[in-house]
């Protein structure tokens, strides 16, 4: 597939961005783009496009395409951050939970949420890429545009971080 | 549950809005006149990549080769391989609704076939190219298989091809993922097959008896 974008094939790019539009779009809103998701998300498979001359042969498409996702999400936050009506401005994680997700109760998920949400930055990050969006490590760190090792440690603490912030509840279920 | 399934299920059952419908077009018009930029060492990359990729399936272990073989695409399903998967499943969910086949066939745009020995189903339904139907502890689903996948299956063991019918015994319990990744439902043992265009998923008898049934489905 991306071998007929590269030879010329603009038209084969389709499939790419139809095959990864969801993703991309769950991303941006996980990382706080709000109302300016479909915006990142367009931007972003456009920016890919051209820059698809450095992908590196074999390498995994979603990663690299949700790095420069996460990179347009946060160019987006921080020209917002200059903008005045800071209190309309979407946030990180600012999602509705479905009910009728039946694994575990909308209650607890809230209260994971909330917490996730209080995590600094790069725990929050991490949690996101690893556990909300479900990707590996490999790609997490991709993303994140950090080595593994750190994914790895951060994914700890954080994870340290949120069984404190939620006393007990996994030893009572 | 461990703390990060429970984070797991957080991110699947959030509400993302759906793509803007026009962002296929859109990119693709935005890109339609730009060159993907072109290093001249890419073609020997090209060129040594393919030669490994080459050297990779000649020396690569068979079961390796068989996972690698086994993502494939039976008409709407998407079966993708994986590491672990659960050990039971829940009964198989009886079909609520209570439509005439006429309604059905009206309601999904073709004429859903039905396994001829179980006589006529307990419950019927039916949304736009796609028809459910249960008998006691059977269920049968047929949709029209469309370009991107309806379903992924998550499955862990191997597949069973069945030849005569060119069907996929999926032989353990699986995650039943919706294609827009939401995990629906833990699925019981089911064949796969794929007849007129239509995909079938039959599900809650063994092997002999779903290909027995499935033979007779007209």
């Amino acid at each position: 597939m991306l071998a007929r974008v590269r030879g010329g094939e603009s038209a084969a790019y389709g499939e790419l961005v139809n095959r990864h539009a969801l993703v991309a779009k769950r991303t941006a809103v996980f990382l706080g783009a709000g109302a300016d998701a479909d915006d990142v998300v367009q931007e972003a498979f456009v920016k890919a496009y051209k820059a698809l001359g450095t992908f590196r042969d074999g390498a995994a498409f979603r990663p690299w395409l949700l790095r420069i996702v996460a990179n347009e999400t946060r160019n987006v936050v921080r020209a917002r951050g200059r903008r005045a009506r800071r209190e309309e401005l979407a946030a990180p994680l600012d999602v509705v939970l479905d009910p009728a997700e039946e694994a575990v109760s909308l209650e607890r998920r809230k209260e994971l949420l909330a917490a996730v949400r209080e995590l600094p930055e790069p725990m929050r990050l991490v949690v996101t890429c690893r556990y909300l969006l479900d990707l590996d490590e490999q790609e997490t760190a991709v993303v994140l545009g950090w080595p593994r090792g750190t994914v790895k440690s951060r994914l700890h603490r954080a994870l340290g971080r949120l069984r404190d912030a939620l006393p007990d509840k996994e030893v009572q279920r | 549950m461990n703390l990060d399934d429970e984070l797991r299920a957080v991110g699947r059952s959030a509400v993302v809005p759906p793509v803007d419908e026009g962002l296929t077009a859109a990119v693709l018009a935005r890109v339609a006149d730009l060159p993907v930029r072109k290093r001249l060492r890419d073609r020997w990359r090209a060129f040594v990549a393919g030669l490994l990729v080459l050297m990779a399936g000649a020396v690569l272990a068979p079961p390796v080769r068989a996972t690698v073989a086994e993502w494939l695409r039976i008409g709407g399903v998407q079966a993708q391989p994986v590491g672990t998967g659960p050990s039971t499943a829940p009964p198989v969910p009886t079909v609520p609704g209570h439509l005439s086949l006429e309604q059905a066939t009206r309601t999904a745009g073709f004429t859903p076939a039905r396994p001829k020995e179980l006589g006529a189903p307990t419950g019927v339904e039916a949304s736009k190219g796609f028809v459910a139907m249960s008998w006691s502890g059977v269920r049968l689903e047929q949709f029209e298989s469309d370009i991107s996948p309806m379903y992924i299956k998550k499955y862990y063991q191997d597949l069973e091809y069945v030849p005569d019918l060119n069907a996929f015994w999926f032989k353990t319990p699986h995650e039943l993922v919706l294609a827009d990744q939401r995990v629906l439902r833990i699925a019981g043992p089911t064949l796969v097959w794929v007849h007129n265009g239509i995909t079938f998923r039959l599900e809650g008898v063994d092997k002999a008896r779903a290909v027995q049934l499935a033979t007779g489905t007209s």
